[in-house]
């Protein structure tokens, strides 16, 4: 399997599934150089929006990646949950929550759209949302990564010409 | 600017935490879009050395 959050991305838009990117691909949207290939996404979880999410799950032959048998239905993705998802273009995290239960509703004013490629346009978690979800979280992992979301925010703040 | 393999060209500078601000300047110039592009490249060569490593695991990620 070749991951392609691009087309991971494409899929979810050309579905017209609401969703805010959160996650290290949503810091590397805004300038920080991290590498990762994992889409974690907030989705609206509005009854129709997860059925178009759960439409376009099955496209993607989407599947909990520890249990590849099993597929996610609504009741998962309705839930302030975690659903950790294998596609045929990569890992996709479905997160119904993020923090102190932090949902698309409470994330929307905090995002911004992005355009990732041809004209799509995704909905991006802010860089500084990003860091206070890191700081709060403390784990090692997370702590390790500050530095370098810190001082892209602060680069980021200058004006550059 | 950001070369094939990542690394801006000249050399760093590193702030007091270490983390290597040439290379986050240099991502800052780039479009989203390249920015995407720049980190599929280097999640590729990342994958490529593991595989020539250790025979081809991937963990997907």
């Amino acid at each position: 399997m070749e991951a392609s959050p691009l087309a991971l991305l494409q899929a979810l838009c050309h579905s017209e599934v609401k969703f805010i990117l959160v996650g290290g691909l949503s810091a590397v949207l805004h300038g920080a150089p991290l590498v990762t290939q994992d889409v974690d996404i907030v989705p609206s979880r509005a009854p129709a929006n997860l059925e178009r999410l759960l439409a376009v799950l099955g496209e993607l032959d989407a599947a909990y990646r520890t249990r590849p048998e099993l597929r996610p239905g609504i009741s998962h993705l309705a839930s302030p949950g975690h659903q950790n998802l294998v596609t045929r273009h990569g890992w996709l995290d479905v997160l119904g929550t993020v923090g102190q239960g932090l949902g698309y509703e409470e994330l929307i004013s905090e995002s911004e759209p992005v355009e990732v490629g041809a004209g799509l346009l995704v909905q991006v978690l802010s860089l500084e949302r990003y860091i206070a979800l890191k700081e709060a979280l403390g784990g090692e992992k997370d702590r390790a990564m500050l530095p370098l979301l810190r001082r892209t925010l602060q680069e980021q703040r200058k004006p550059r010409g | 600017m950001v070369s094939r393999e990542g690394q801006p060209e000249g050399e760093a500078e590193r702030g007091e935490d270490g983390v290597d601000v040439t290379l986050i300047r240099a991502f800052l110039e780039l479009s989203p879009a390249e920015r995407l592009k720049q980190c599929a490249r280097w999640a590729a060569d990342i994958r490529a050395m593991r595989q020539a490593l250790d025979g081809g695991a991937d963990d997907g990620g």
